[in-house]
């Protein structure tokens, strides 16, 4: 893992209302597994599918992409959230990928993950916006990509750390 | 594990309005909120006015006893400023719908997500 590019999403990012510290949490983690990465992180892009589907495609040399935020049902589900399109966009560029999604138990969608790869054979995958979230399925991606896993159990070890983040845990539909 | 996995995790949605945010830090509200009421708290929303966050385990009627204790927490986290209006607008604890109805959903749930447009 020679390149691995951090891409934060959302308005409120973008405008500082919030402030990126799910950016450095994950860098941290990469050079943990990865000492002699290159790491960057993106200027933050806004909740806007075709900005995020040409982010995406303008980085395809790189090993590893992480989408930070907009997994979840977002505006869909909430009229006061923020609109949610990493995942669909991801959903329509991976020609390689395993996807798990959380529901909470009002039917909304809480976290759609996706892991996978591009025509070039490199690693994209999505982590939620909540800190907690963001940094356990970015430490569970990495240490599985770390390990040489398949898709399958990447995306298996990324679901299992983010669900072990709400405080009961959660149970298989 | 399945590919669709539903959290039965009680909660309760809070929503606080009245407030001035820049350049918040989430984790630290969490912590805050959560050391205040004694249960885990999750950010899930943040505009330049308001504030939205789920709530572990607590009733909404726990959380509005306390209402001003709650916004004098917030009102001490960097980034956050609190005001006269400063509120808590609504706080409802999230409805379950039943298994059979979930499944029905397509495969991105949320009615409005057939979103094709690229």
């Amino acid at each position: 893992m020679n390149k691995v590019l951090l891409i934060p999403t959302g308005n409120e990012i973008c405008q500082g209302v919030v402030l990126d510290t799910n950016s450095p949490a994950l860098m941290e983690i990469v050079l943990e597994k990865f000492p002699r990465a290159a790491v960057q992180r993106l200027s933050p892009i806004e909740d806007n599918p075709a900005v995020i589907y040409k982010t995406i495609e303008a980085h395809q040399d790189w090993d590893l992409m992480i989408l930070i935020g907009g997994s979840g049902g977002g505006k869909n589900c909430d009229p006061d959230l923020a609109p949610d399109m990493t995942h669909l966009v991801l959903d329509s560029l991976l020609e390689e990928k395993q996807e798990k999604r959380i529901y909470g138990y009002n039917g909304h969608l809480w976290s759609r993950l996706l892991v996978g790869k591009l025509q070039k054979n490199n690693w994209v995958a999505n982590v939620p916006g909540p800190y907690v979230e963001a940094v356990a399925a970015g430490r569970a991606l990495i240490n599985a990509i770390a390990q040489n896993q398949d898709l399958a159990a990447i995306s298996e070890n990324v679901a299992a750390a983010v669900l072990a983040q709400y405080p009961k845990g959660g149970t298989v539909a | 594990m399945e590919d669709k996995i539903v959290a039965y995790v009680d909660k309760t949605i809070v929503k606080i309005t009245g407030i001035q945010i820049q350049g918040i830090k989430p984790i630290e509200l969490e912590k805050a909120v959560a050391a205040k009421i004694g249960c885990p708290v999750r950010v899930i929303g943040v505009t330049s006015t308001s504030l939205k966050m789920d709530v572990y385990g607590l009733d909404p009627e726990s959380i509005l006893r306390d209402e001003q204790g709650l916004l004098q927490t917030i009102s001490l986290i960097p980034g956050l400023t609190a005001s006269d209006v400063t509120q808590i607008a609504t706080a409802e604890k999230a409805k379950e719908i039943s298994a059979e109805e979930l499944a029905k959903r397509t495969r991105t749930c949320c009615p409005k997500e057939n979103w094709v447009g690229l």
